[in-house]
């Protein structure tokens, strides 16, 4: 999946869709929709916000988003709230 | 019996009201999208609660949390606390190694833009902007 090919149209429909790191384990939601990152919260009260680039997108199938990374690393670097 | 004219006047008076919505809707769109293209690094909802505090209140002080996203590597954060307390005056807090949190005043839409010239690190703008002023000086 090539996501500069997309156009913002497009990346609108992954709003609300759950997604899901490399190592299957759930990230969060995505929130909203920047140029060039997916803004991703996870959590009820005090949620946990990632600023996930669209190169780390593997895939989006059947309204799941599939990243490249693991949690670990997401957790690590994409971690800013 | 109502005459064929008001019928017409009716019909007419629905189609415009559907235009007018679809004009509205239109130019909504245009303009979220102007404002993305235009400030690609700010949350939107935060940019639009500026935008409407700022047009609508004359005398709104810009009272805002402001939570300054910058990448995780390559990026001295010390130097990026100096660079808003040089700015606004306050202190920011560090919140998962990457990300500057304060609560400033007079943060318009024109400030953002500055500090999105001046410092180019910056990844993402997010928070809240609030009416309260008796909120703005508290952490």
């Amino acid at each position: 999946m090539d996501p500069n090919e997309k156009t913002i149209d497009d990346w609108q429909v992954l709003v609300n869709k759950p997604v899901f790191a490399s190592d299957g384990k759930e990230v969060g939601i995505v929130m909203s929709i920047q140029p060039d990152n997916v803004i991703v919260s996870y959590g009820p009260v005090t949620p946990d916000k990632y600023l996930i680039p669209k190169s780390s997108i593997k895939d989006f199938t059947d309204g799941i988003l599939y990243l490249n990374d693991t949690s670990e690393i997401i957790d690590k670097n994409y971690k800013f709230e | 019996m109502p005459d064929s004219s008001d019928k017409n006047t009716i019909g007419s008076s629905d189609s415009t009201l559907q235009s007018a919505s679809a004009v509205l809707k239109s130019n909504y769109k245009q303009f979220v999208q102007q404002a993305a293209n235009l400030f690609p690094k700010v949350d939107q909802k935060l940019l639009m609660n500026i935008l409407q505090f700022e047009v609508a209140y004359d005398d709104w002080e810009g009272s805002v949390l402001l939570k300054v996203v910058y990448p995780a590597e390559s990026v001295n954060m010390d130097a990026k606390k100096n660079f808003i307390y040089n700015r606004f005056q306050r202190v920011p807090t560090v919140e998962a190694d990457k990300t500057l949190r304060f609560k400033g005043i007079r943060i318009y839409v024109e400030v953002l833009e500055k500090i999105l010239n001046e410092d180019p690190d910056i990844q993402y703008i997010t928070g809240s902007a609030t009416l309260a002023p008796s909120d703005a000086y508290s952490t």
